[in-house]
This record gives C-alpha cells, sequence and structure tokens, in this order.
C-alpha cells in the first residue's frame, strides 16, 4: 500500500471524500477546515499533532470527528509513548502541525525505529530512535 | 555492463543529500533533452524494473557537516507575472506590488545542510564511458550551484566490484524497494523515492536504504 493510500485508509478518509487521487486527497485533507467538537467554528489541522497507525488514529486537536481518537498529551509525550511501544515494523505517520499545512510529499511513513520520519510544514525530519539524544551544553540531565 | 566507480574532487562545500548517480544523469541529460521520459531512457546505466544500478552519494574521506541559510526576497523593481500572483474574487491579484509595500511579500529564509569533503564517490553498473563523458562538463553539483556551492575539479573513473546496488557486506548502496531487495535483512527501511523523478511523490516505496544517508 503507498504511503498516501495508507494515510487516506486510516485517517484521511475521515474528513473528506476520496476520490481515487490519493495523493491529492491528501492535500486536500491536510489544507481543509474541520468542525470542532462542540464548537459551532470551523478548524484546519494548525496545532498539535496526529499519529496514524493500521486501523486507527490518534489526533490532539479535539475536531469533530469521531472515530479517530483523541488525546491530550503533548507532542513529546505521545509521540515518545508510541515509538516505545511500537514494534518497529507496522507503519506508523508521525505529523506535527503548525500554521501553515504540511505539505501531501512531506507525508512519510515509518517503518523502522533507526529511521523515523516526523511529518511538518518543513518537510519531514529524520530521526534515530534507538540511539541516545546528543547532550545539549546548558541543559541538565 | 560494467562496474565502475565514479570520484568527483570537490572544491566547495556541497548541498547534497541522497544524490543517485541516475538522478544526476538524469538532471543532466533533461537540460538538452527537455523530456523528463526521454532524459530517463537516455540514462547509459543498467536498469532492471525500473531500479538503476547506481548507489547514493557517497563522501570519500572525513567530512564536515554544516548548515548555510538562504534568505529569497520578492524584489518590487522586478517583473513578476500577475498569473503567478493568487487572484481574488473579482479576478485581481490580493494585492499589487509597490515598492512601499514590498514588505507584504516577506522574505523568505531556508536552511541547508551542507557536506564539506575531499571528493564524493559513486558506484554503479552501466557504460563508464558514455557516464564518463555526460559528467566532464559538469563543474557544479548539488543545490545552490549558482552560490558556489558544489564546485567540481575533476571526475575520474575507477574499476570496482560493485554493483551500485549492495557493498560487499549486503547493506543498501540506494533506497532499492523491499520485493526488489536481496541483501541484508536488517537492513534499515525506509519509505523513500527508489527511481527518478526522486521527487515525485508515486516513486516512493518502502526501501531498504543506506545506513546514515539523510533522506
Amino acid at each position: 500500500m503507498s504511503t498516501a493510500a495508507f494515510f487516506m485508509t486510516n485517517f484521511g478518509r475521515h474528513f473528506i471524500q476520496p476520490t481515487g487521487d490519493d495523493w491529492a486527497d491528501v492535500g486536500q485533507v491536510l489544507r481543509g477546515s474541520y468542525a470542532m467538537t462542540g464548537k459551532p467554528s470551523l478548524s484546519r489541522m494548525q496545532s498539535g499533532w496526529a499519529i496514524v497507525r493500521p486501523g486507527s488514529a490518534t489526533l490532539q486537536l479535539d475536531l469533530a470527528v469521531p472515530v479517530i481518537q483523541k488525546s491530550r498529551l503533548t507532542r513529546f509525550e505521545a509521540f515518545a509513548a508510541e515509538l516505545a511501544s511500537w514494534d518497529g515494523r507496522e507503519p506508523r505517520i508521525f505529523m506535527l502541525f503548525d500554521k501553515a499545512p504540511i505539505a501531501a510529499q512531506s507525508i512519510f511513513v515509518s517503518v523502522d525505529k533507526r529511521l523515523v520520519r516526523i511529518c511538518t510544514k518543513s518537510g519531514a525530519t529524520t530521526e534515530d530512535w534507538t540511539v541516545r539524544p546528543p547532550v545539549v551544553k546548558g541543559v541538565k540531565p | 555492463m560494467e562496474r565502475f566507480t565514479i570520484k568527483v574532487e570537490l572544491v566547495t562545500p556541497a548541498i547534497i543529500s541522497t544524490l543517485t548517480l541516475d538522478g544526476l544523469l538524469g538532471a543532466i541529460l533533461f537540460d538538452t533533452l527537455q523530456d523528463v521520459d526521454k532524459a530517463h531512457a537516455a540514462i547509459p546505466l543498467r536498469c532492471r524494473d525500473g531500479l538503476y544500478h547506481a548507489s547514493v552519494a557517497l563522501p570519500v574521506g572525513p567530512i564536515e557537516r554544516g548548515k548555510h541559510g538562504f534568505i529569497a526576497g520578492l524584489r518590487a523593481t522586478h517583473d513578476l507575472d500577475p498569473d503567478l500572483i493568487k487572484q481574488g474574487k473579482n479576478g485581481q491579484p490580493h494585492r499589487h506590488i509597490g515598492l512601499t509595500r514590498r514588505s507584504d511579500f516577506g522574505n523568505v529564509m531556508n536552511g541547508y545542510q551542507t557536506i564539506t569533503a575531499q571528493a564524493i564517490q559513486w558506484h554503479a553498473q552501466g557504460d563508464p564511458e558514455q557516464v564518463l563523458e555526460l559528467l566532464q562538463e559538469v563543474e557544479f553539483i548539488g543545490k545552490k550551484r549558482t552560490a558556489g556551492f558544489g564546485q567540481v575539479r575533476g571526475w575520474q573513473l575507477i574499476e570496482s566490484e560493485l554493483d551500485g546496488i549492495a557493498d560487499a557486506t549486503g547493506q543498501p548502496l540506494r533506497p532499492v524497494p523491499l520485493p526488489m531487495w536481496q541483501g541484508d535483512a536488517n537492513a534499515v527501511r525506509a519509505d523513500a523515492a527508489w527511481r527518478p523523478a526522486y521527487w515525485l511523490p508515486q516513486h516512493r516505496a518502502i526501501c531498504a536504504v543506506p545506513q546514515g544517508v539523510a533522506l
């Protein structure tokens, strides 16, 4: 299954009606505005985070899409918990939202703990979850 | 189809990430042919089911990684086609560009990772003479060439035992889709473009990828 098909099957189809052009649909989902739970206003995915798994997804932003799990964890807590419990083989998509939407071509699945992609508005960053983070000067452990 | 290594000596730091040899040759051929499909068909390398036998760029010797930022600004005194500006409901651009309002079109800063190395090499399988002929005229490689990055001192052809797909220990030398991968089963896996045009997300798949290469 392609990255775009995985995104639409497990996340995107809950927001829009898929057209069959998976990559165009991914862009549409990420740019779209959606109703928030208990509020009349619409909101884009412009803050927080999301994790997409086979058969489920979790979103921090409280959008009125009941199928998708909601979480109040911070991005660091959520990603750390997911990576700690992940077998490192089943695909995951890690997304960080910001004011500008994530471009469709910046959506990557992660399938290896040694090469975890975090999808952001500026592209996808790459992290190795199997090595300790570098020591930063001035920060107490 | 011979196995060979192409080595390029660098004069200045380069801005390159994976940069496979087929991607580099495809870009050179596109400049001449102006047709993506014809350019890819003319790449003088062995290609099996769309997979070119050509490694990613591999730095030779000690390398130093750095960062470089560029600021792109829109200068109002330059001609700009109104078709490039988002249109309003009435079919007019949202804003007119004037010298007094150029700040409305704020500067954009882009950061790049640089590599300082004595040389970079690629392992490949194909027609080495044709490959060298295409590369001889190339004076800069990678991104931001017009700013002086990736300046080339010279190209060198070396005999090799590697086929551009896997190294002697069975590790991948380039992104290879898992169904086509026959090397180390424990190789690092990633969602990566495996055939040109590498910028097209449709050309991505779950691949075995070289460890330590920034994708």
